[in-house]
Parts: C-alpha cells; structure tokens; sequence
C-alpha cells in the first residue's frame, strides 16, 4: 500500500512537472510566433516604405535641382537592396505573402528596374524620370495601406487570439494542477489523520492507547481543583481464550468489552485500552464525586455478564482496582499505580475481584519491594543468621536405619519478624530471584551439614523445595553443579514439586524427569490434594513419592470421609509404585490411623517440629543409633 | 577564361555605371575615439589577407560563399583593441557589435558573394557575415542585427 501511494505521489509530481514544462513551451512559443513576425513584418515595411519615398524624395529633388546625380544613385540602390531584400529573404516571407504584398513590391522593383538606363546616366529634365516618379507616387502609398492592414487586420486580431488561446491553455494547465495539488493535500491530510489516529489508539478496538491514556491523565489533573478516579479493568486467564479459540476470537472478545464499555460511557468518562487485556476508565467531573462507585459497579456487572455469556468455561475473570485522585493519589503515577496495586489485590482475592486502593494494599506492595531488596542481599551471603534453613525429620516406617528430612526456609526479619515461608519463594520469583534462591538453598544446606559425620549423613535423604522458575531444562545441570564437591551424593537428594510447576509443559517435564532419574535424583509430588490434584499428573508423569497434604490428615482420626479418600490416594499410588508421605501428623491416632492405611513415611510434629541443623543432628544420631540397634537386637533374635 | 570572364563583368559594371564600384573609391572609414579616420578602398580592403564564410541567411536563398576581410584582421592592420564595434551603413542603420562576438565567430567584412564583388543593390559593397551556418546558435534576432549590410563606416568605440 505505501508503495502504491508512493508511485502516486511521484506520478502526481511528474504530472506537475509535465504541465508545467509543457505550459511554459507552449506560451513560449506562442509569444516567440507572434513577436517575431509581428516586429519582422513592422520592421520590414516601416524600412521598404521609408527607402521608397526616400527614393522619391531624392528624385524630386534631383528633377529640381537640389540633389546630384550621386545622391539619386545611392538613394535608388537603397532602395533596390530593400525591396530585393524583401522579395527574397526568410525573414520577410510570412508578410510577403499578406496583403498581395509580394505583388506591390514586385512592381515597385519593377518600376525601379525598368528606369535603370535613366537613373545610370540622369539628367534632371529627362522625361522617363518623371515617368517613374509618377509611376511611384502611384504606387508607393499602397505600403502605407498594407502597413495599416498588418497592424489593424483581422491577421493582427489573429495573433491577440493566438496569444489569448495560449492564455487560456495557461489557466487549464494551472487549474489541472490546483486539482491535483487539491487531490494531494487531501490525500496528504487523510494519510496524517490516519497516521495520528494510530499513534494515539489502538487499532482492534478503536480505542485511546496507553499513551493517549496518560496523555489525559495528566490533563485532568491539572486543573486545580480536580478530581479523577480511576478505574482499571483487567481479564485475568485470557490468554487462555486465545491458546484454546484461536486469537480471532480473543480479538473478538476484546472488541466486545470495548463496545459494551462505550455503549455505558457518558461525557465524564474517558475510556482507553492500556494493555493486551487491560482497560481503563476514568471518571472526573460529577463523576468523580459520587457516582463513580455505583457506576463502575454497573459496569462490572455488565462486563461480568458478557464474559458468562462469551466464555461458558468460566475460565477468564474479571477484576477491577480502583484509585482516587487526590483522596489517595498525589499524581498521575501514583494514581496508576495504585489502582494497579488495587487490580492486584482484587486477582489475588478469591471473592472480591473489585477492589478500591487502601494504604493497607500500598503497605504490602512497599512491604515486599523492601523485602526484596534485602532478600537479594541475603541470598548473596550463605552464612547469614537472618535467612537459614530448618529441618524437619520424615520417618520411613519400613526403612528405620534410613532418615528423611525436609528442608523448610526461614527469615527472620529484624524488623518484621518472621516473614511467611510462600511470601518469601513469591518475593523471589517475583523479583526474578528464584534462581538464586535456589542455589543459596543448595549452599546453605552444604554449609549446614558440613558438620555432619559421614556415617550419619549416609543415612539421611534430603528433600528440597522447588520454586518455579528453577524448573526448566537446566535444572539437571544445575542441581549437579550445587552438589558438586559434596558431601551429600545425588542418590540422596528428593525435589519436591508442587502441581502447578510440573503441569506447564508435560512435554518438558517428562524429559525433565529422565534427566534427574539418570541422576538417581528421585521426585516427590508435594502438597497432595490441595490444588487440581488431577489423576493426570500421576498418570503422565513418573514421581518416586506422594506427600499428602496436612489437611487430609488433620482429624483423619475422626472424620468418616478422609480416610477414604487417602485410602483411595495410597492404594493408588502402592500399585503406581509411588511410595506416600503422610504430612502434618501430629497425634498418635492420626499416627495409627495413617499408618493402617498403609503410609510409607511420616513427617509431623507427632515425631518432631522443624529444628535447627544442629538440633537434626541430634535427633538424627539418637535415631539412627537407637533404630541401628533395635534392628541388629531384631536381627539377633532372629 | 578568367581574364575573359573579368572584362565580361567590367564591361557589365561600366554598362551600368549607376552602381559602378570604382576600386579607388573610399568604401570603407574606421574612426577611433580620438578622432582619426581610416579609410579603405576595395583595392585596399583587397590586399589584406582574404577570409571567407558559407552560410545562409535569412535576408537570402540558399547557402553563398562570402569573401573579404575578417575583422579580427582589420583591427590587427590598424592596431587597435576597442570594446565594440559601431558599424554604420548607407541606409542610416546602425548597429553596435561587442568586438568579442566579432573576434569569436570570426565575423567578416564579406565583398563578395560567391566571387562576385558585392553591389549597393545587393548589400554591398562590405557586408558583415557571420557563420549562422556553422553556428546555429547565432540564428536569432541578436546575432542578425549585427549583420549590417551596405556597411560605410565602422566607429571603434
């Protein structure tokens, strides 16, 4: 397309250099043309009349006596030169042939020719002079009539008409290109209309941009006393419209807000479309006072309803955050970032996915930037007191010389205490640190049992947690590099993942698992239970152990139901070959109860809460010894 | 043959002796500024060293082949360097030529056409030729102008 209007736009310019050039020959040679012959001709008759009568005059004044034969001589030569001259020439041909003129002059030369012998030898009263100055006399005023006629003739008006007509082919040519300078501008205009158009709205839904957004933002705010509020609408799971429909459809349904939001737009309310599924309201004037609330409602409950109606699955949510200028912003950057901390906090929440911005949500979000920052700080440095590592014993029930143990993170904030263990693997895969995190879980547990004597550490197998964003195709490469240098040998190690992680690409997973297999590093499926806890994960993918999470454990002793369901999950898992964890066992007859239904292992208060490195070395030694001796004491009586 | 043809055309010229160009008459007067006058007769212009120029014209038909004095000569014979040149003719016209252009195209002082001596009745006696034939770009109303026929005097200016 700009290649086409380019080649018009160059064709247009030709064309005004064509006309142009072809209008300034034209009249050129028109003016030349008329000009020329016009000065030629008037030139020429003005000269044939005067050497005529100068001629006649000289003869005269010879037959009187006033002139000598000389004189006569030169003046009748002149005189033939001239009209030889125009008889002959280019340059006289167009006037010789008006007007009979050739004929006149034709018999003045005659005349003059015909009294050569008289003029050669004269004599004053010679009788053939005044022959020939009668014959003159008769003839010469005829060139003062032709003279007339080529100036006032109807040839004369013809030479004005040619001059008017190239006049006229003047203004066709200069109007041609006023129109096509029209045609161009007008192009030039509708091209930059369009050009801003795109630059400050979005294409698919017609709508302001991002940029048009704060553009407007900034001047609403501007006015002294003003007032805006801003509301952000965004679809949470909507990319999962477009993996499953195709985009055609996402785009569709994106144009479908767009026009339901401008069907419900009033004057005070300025509508953009910030981000691939992000759009935003703002409301001032009256609007911003009262009814900002009441209508952003409405609007959600519309939005709401055609999102039930688009998407039967249920699957995208809508969510709105709303910030207040100035009740709680102080510009338009904090205002945007507000009600995207509020659109935050109502993604996050299960019920609400409306939310208006409180200090409450700006505390959590300086909270966690704080946090971050001091957690990047902290994972640069193994040893530290504030960020280490707890160990929470996992009994094999079948292998007692064998110890489990899970390593569980803790921070110890100097200022806020102990900062939840999920809040922490959040900060760091939010802030891109969960690579990090993961390594320092490696160095630190390195550093930890450095200490441990070989003979205990043999029989104690480690299970880490894993955040997200370690598991990629790397993560074989990785793990190895950690526990390279020991002490503690692949074989030993189990990672636990949570659903969510390994569910992303089974693809990638599946190959993922091999690799650590190979390893003999083995894979536990953690927290059992509380997510899809589809059948699918243990379908697809191979895992060593199960962990069932603690709310299927808690009053498992009591309840009529649970048993049946963890019955049904280790059956499954026995005939899978997947050994169980029961987790959170903290009474003894959740302990029997567990164990009648057949778990493998058991991590619980019931035998011991998270400890310290050096406090699981202990209980590991007393352990150990105390089960190393039962056994060899079974093995004796046996 | 030529001595013929010669008394042939002197017996015509004293046949008709209106237009008898006697060789010892003055044809030609070159003044300078400081008022000296030059003056040339046909047999004088005749002993300088003779140049000629084809060309057509648009006073005439055909091409001819003109003879006589370059000009460029003249001003050498007389050893002078003016900026132009005012030529006057019989017939009272005038015309002022930059001696640049003259010097340039090698204008003439033509006397005869086609070996023949030129005649008041055609242009003569001394007509000033340029080679509109060999240079187009001399075939406009500018360069003819400069084409004084019927040449009498010439001010060096």
């Amino acid at each position: 397309m700009g290649k086409v209007r380019f080649l018009f736009f160059a064709a247009v310019m030709c064309t005004f250099l064509a006309v142009t050039a072809w209008s300034t020959w034209n009249y050129e040679r028109t003016f030349r043309t008329v000009t020329t012959n016009t000065q030629t001709s008037a030139w020429a008759l003005a000269q044939l009349e005067i050497d005529a009568y100068r001629l006649q005059e000289t003869l005269k004044l010879y037959q009187t006596g006033h002139a000598d034969s000389k004189q006569l001589s030169l003046s009748y030569d002149i005189a033939w030169n001239r009209m030889d001259v125009f008889l002959t020439g280019e340059a006289t041909r167009a006037i010789r042939q008006r007007f009979a003129a050739e004929e006149l002059v034709r018999r003045i030369l005659d005349v003059l020719q015909r009294h050569e012998r008289a003029i050669a030898a004269p004599s004053p009263s010679d009788p053939t002079l005044a022959q020939m100055s009668q014959e003159l006399d008769a003839l010469t005023p005829r060139l003062r009539d032709i003279m007339v006629q080529n100036f006032t003739g109807p040839n004369a008006l013809q030479e004005t008409r040619l001059l008017d007509e190239a006049k006229i082919r003047n203004f066709a040519a200069i109007g041609i290109l006023l129109l096509f300078s029209l045609i161009m501008l007008a192009l030039l205009f509708s091209e930059s209309k369009k050009q801003h158009f795109l630059a400050w709205n979005d294409v698919l839904t017609q709508l302001p941009n991002r940029a048009a957004f704060m553009h407007q933002l900034a001047q609403l705010t501007a006015a002294p006393e003003a007032q805006v509020v801003l509301c952000l609408v965004d679809l949470s799971r909507f990319k999962e419209v477009n993996d499953s429909f195709g985009h055609a459809a996402g785009d569709r349904l994106l144009a479908q807000i767009a026009e339901l939001l401008q069907q419900h737009r009033n004057e005070e309310v300025y509508l953009a479309r910030i981000g691939s599924d992000e759009f935003a309201l703002v409301m001032f004037g009256n609007m911003s006072g009262y009814s900002w609330f009441a209508y952003s409602r409405k609007i959600y409950n519309q939005l709401e309803r055609l999102l039930h109606s688009e998407d039967p699955a249920h699957r995208v949510k809508l969510n709105m955050g709303i910030s207040q200028y100035p009740q709680h912003a102080s510009s338009v950057e904090e205002m945007v970032l507000f009600a995207d901390l509020a659109l935050l906090s109502a993604k996050q929440d299960k019920q609400l996915h409306y939310q208006v911005f409180n200090r409450f949500m700006l505390d959590q979000y300086q909270r966690k930037r704080l946090l971050a920052g001091h957690l990047q700080e902290l994972l640069a440095e193994p040893k530290n007191t504030e960020l280490y590592l707890c160990y929470q014993p996992i009994i094999n029930i079948s292998q007692p010389q064998q110890l489990g143990v899970e390593l569980l993170i803790r921070w110890n904030h100097p200022k806020l205490n102990f900062i939840n263990p999920p809040d922490i693997i959040q900060i760091a895969e939010e802030n891109g640190l969960g690579e990090k995190l993961g390594e320092w879980l490696f160095r630190r547990m390195r550093h930890d049992i450095a200490r441990f004597p070989a003979d205990t550490l043999r029989h104690i197998h480690f299970s880490i947690n894993l955040s997200s964003s370690i598991f990629n195709q790397n993560l074989v490469n990785r793990v190895s590099d950690w526990l390279q240098g020991g002490p503690l040998p692949a074989s030993q190690l189990i990672l636990e993942l949570t659903e969510n992680i390994a569910l992303e690409d089974v693809q990638l997973s599946r190959k993922i698992f091999t690799q650590l297999k190979e390893k003999q590093i083995r894979i536990a499926l953690d927290d059992f239970g509380t997510g899809w806890s589809s059948f699918s994960y243990l379908k697809d993918l191979s895992f060593d152990k199960l962990k069932i999470d603690k709310s299927f454990i808690k009053h498992l002793d009591r309840d009529k139901r649970l048993p049946l369901f963890v019955q049904a999950i280790t059956d499954l898992s026995h005939q899978l070959g997947i050994s169980v964890v029961a987790e959170g066992v903290e009474t003894e007859s959740e302990l029997r109860k567990i164990l009648e239904i057949g778990a493998n292992e058991i991590q619980g208060y019931y035998y011991s809460r998270p400890l310290s490195a050096d406090a699981f070395l202990d209980y590991a030694q007393h352990y150990l010894a105390s089960n190393v001796r039962e056994t060899r004491t079974r093995t004796d009586l046996a | 043959m030529n001595t013929w043809r010669n008394s042939l055309v002197t017996l015509a010229l004293l046949g008709s002796a209106a237009h008898a160009m006697a060789a010892d008459d003055v044809i030609l007067t070159v003044t300078r500024s400081a008022g000296q006058a030059h003056h040339f007769t046909l047999q004088q212009l005749a002993a300088l060293p003779q140049a000629s120029i084809t060309t057509a014209t648009p006073w005439t038909t055909g091409k001819h082949h003109y003879r006589g004095v370059a000009i460029s000569t003249l001003l050498q014979q007389l050893q002078i360097t003016p900026q132009a040149l005012k030529v006057h003719a019989l017939n009272d016209f005038w015309a002022r030529i930059p001696t640049a252009v003259a010097l340039q195209y090698q204008a003439i002082l033509a006397t005869h056409v086609d070996g023949q001596p030129m005649s008041r009745r055609n242009k003569g006696p001394l007509w000033i030729i340029l080679p509109l034939s060999e240079h187009p770009e001399l075939n406009q109303e500018k360069y003819h102008n400069y084409m004084v026929w019927q040449a009498r005097t010439i001010e060096a200016e």
